[in-house]
């Protein structure tokens, strides 16, 4: 039988035990998150919101806080990135949030639920999804699709939108392909062990890795067949009524770190790379450049960051056919403000 | 009470095999895992090989990124694992205690229980920012029900033998609660605590999935999202340790405080 002393003994090395381990949590997390301004004038504070893991594909956002540009325009910029897109434009719906980088169409459909979302600043110029399929199928257009499994991540979302908009631009339907597929965001894995002949992806990372892990493939670019609003820098009417300059701000430094980006990639890699994205193998080094040269083909234009109407008109007719819209927005030109750009 | 119809059997004979069940059985998965990478049926970042996952483990681990994930995690899981298990036994006791709160609170919390936490996790994380306090939300509203069903069974199932007992002795209420219902209803708080502790783990999770910028749920989103599949499975053994870990501590602590239990087998042995 165990006398009294070594149990309390044990007691207390267990309360030791979880002491030690909240004292050791919390003082391992207890560091600044905010990526400190090399400008000590910087002043006003802002959470930028975007909708996907930290990446090259935001090498410019990096690009702009490590030369300072944010900083100059009086910024303090903290960087949040969520998968979940649909918490981003709530939140700068409600003015919880002020600025994010969110897919085109997410503005109209915010809209017609009323939250008054602006795009302020074009992000991606060409529209970053895609059909990809391996390469001995030859699908090489959308009429190649016919009579095939296709696999999307679900009804809903950007890839759902390109790819109807795609079909309806090519006078397909869904009805001309064999099975349209759910398969979440598992497209590589789906189509390396072709459980679908082809699947609906984003262009600048995911046939890259099919490419590197499996097979040759040949990628359907949405873009090549129909102009839709791409990713943009969101906000919202309070923030352009009361504060404009700061939106102008963020425009400006944004552009300008798109500029570099487009002007010296490899520099732009070597300047972001390590420290925006620690959790990157250095192996993973030589994709991820392929990615970023990938994502520079659809930063890349003639105006950098200005859209245009005929694009959000393209976009609204393609959520309506895609069934994720009811009825056009009585002011579709409310989507977007271009009075910011330089 | 009779334990002894609740024990495993404990012959000298049976004892060493038994250890080594677990770890064989692990080698077994282990070995049919490297057969399936080295096969080359399958993409790398469909089924790395176990040499991968062990660099890439053996990588964070040296870059000190993975001590800083799992500190992010621990702090959410530990926070969130004392708020729920404190909120639960103080609801449960109530409710075991009071009719009145029973009939009041107990359609609320059983419909509270049916809600898929993945379906509220995106809108705790709208209501109460992607910061820590979301997180610590979700893992304690998971710790709270097999706590709080733990505590009302407890204190219900006490005899009510005992309780005559007490009052003939002129107990008071605390005296009534801390020599008579806290250690009757230990040995359901302890089997409430050992669930919770796994619970915490897969809240902090859930959390992490929806937003956030670190820990581990955070590094296998990443994982996922660069097809580094290494680092995927990497950071899911180390949600596994932590998990074992804190239910490792509650079987511990059962031992400690339920050490009556014990002592028919201990003797037996």
């Amino acid at each position: 039988m165990q006398s009294r002393t070594p149990r309390m003994i044990q007691l207390a090395a267990i309360l030791l035990i979880l002491v030690a381990l909240a004292v050791a949590a919390y003082a391992l997390t207890g560091r600044d998150d905010e990526k400190k301004s090399p400008d000590a004038k910087a002043s006003t504070h802002v959470t930028l919101f975007m909708s996907y893991i930290p990446s090259v594909q935001f090498a410019p956002v990096y690009v702009a806080l490590e030369r300072g540009y944010f900083a100059e325009e009086g910024i303090n910029l903290q960087l949040e990135n969520s998968f979940n897109e649909a918490d981003g434009v709530a939140r700068l719906g409600s003015n919880d949030l002020q600025f994010g980088l969110i897919s085109g169409e997410q503005i109209i459909l915010g809209r017609s639920q009323g939250l008054p979302l602006v795009y302020v600043f074009e992000w991606y110029h060409n529209f970053p999804v895609g059909i990809v399929s391996p390469q001995d199928l030859n699908l090489t257009e959308p009429a190649d699709l016919e009579g095939r499994v296709v696999g999307i991540p679900g009804p809903f979302g950007a890839s759902y939108m390109g790819f109807r908009a795609l079909l309806s631009a090519a006078g397909m339907t869904e009805d001309d392909l064999q099975e349209i597929r759910s398969i979440g965001f598992t497209a590589p894995d789906n189509v390396c062990e072709q459980a679908v002949e082809a699947a609906v992806i984003y262009i600048a990372n995911e046939p890259l890795t099919i490419e590197q892990d499996c097979f040759p493939v040949n990628v359907i670019k949405v873009s090549d067949y129909i102009t839709l609003v791409s990713n943009g820098l969101v906000t919202n009417e309070e923030m352009i009524r009361e504060n404009p300059d700061l939106v102008r701000g963020m425009v400006r430094a944004i552009q300008r770190g798109l500029a570099d980006t487009l002007a010296d990639p490899d520099a732009a890699f070597k300047l972001t790379v390590p420290e925006y994205v620690p959790e990157l193998s250095e192996d993973q080094y030589d994709t991820q450049r392929q990615v970023l040269q990938n994502s520079l083909e659809l930063w890349r234009s003639d105006d950098l960051g200005r859209t245009t109407p005929s694009r959000w008109e393209t976009t609204q007719t393609a959520l309506i056919d895609s069934g994720l819209m009811a009825e056009p927005l009585a002011d579709l030109s409310a989507c977007y403000n271009m009075d910011f750009l330089p | 009470m009779d334990q002894s119809s609740h024990q495993l059997p404990s012959s000298p004979g049976w004892r060493t095999p038994h250890i080594l069940l677990a770890p064989g059985f692990g080698l077994f998965m282990l070995l049919i895992w490297y057969l399936v990478a080295e096969s080359g049926r399958y993409a790398s970042f469909i089924v790395p090989s176990p040499e991968r996952v062990v660099d890439r483990w053996w990588e964070i681990a040296a870059d000190g990124s993975l001590l800083r994930h799992t500190a992010v995690t621990l702090r959410e899981v530990i926070t969130g694992l004392f708020i729920g298990l404190f909120a639960a036994f103080g609801c449960g006791y109530l409710i075991a205690k009071s009719r009145t709160i029973a009939y009041t609170l107990t359609p609320y919390l059983v419909a509270l229980q049916a809600v898929p936490i993945v379906a509220i996790a995106p809108l705790l994380i709208i209501w109460f920012g992607s910061g820590i306090v979301s997180k610590v939300i979700i893992c304690a509203l998971l710790v709270f029900f097999p706590t709080l069903i733990n505590t009302m069974i407890g204190i219900r199932n006490i005899p009510p033998d005992l309780r005559d007992l007490m009052r003939s002795l002129e107990a008071n209420r605390w005296q009534m609660f801390w020599q008579l219902e806290l250690p009757a209803a230990l040995p359901f708080l302890i089997g409430g605590l050992k669930v919770s502790a796994t619970l915490a783990v897969i809240g902090a999770v859930v959390g992490e999935f929806v937003s956030a910028r670190e820990g581990l749920g955070y590094l296998i989103n990443f994982g996922r999202g660069t097809f580094d599949t290494p680092l995927v499975i990497a950071a899911v053994f180390t949600l596994t340790l932590l998990a074992l870990l804190l239910y490792g501590l509650a079987s511990w602590l059962g031992r400690i405080l339920l050490h009556w239990q014990f002592i028919g087998r201990q003797d037996i042995e």
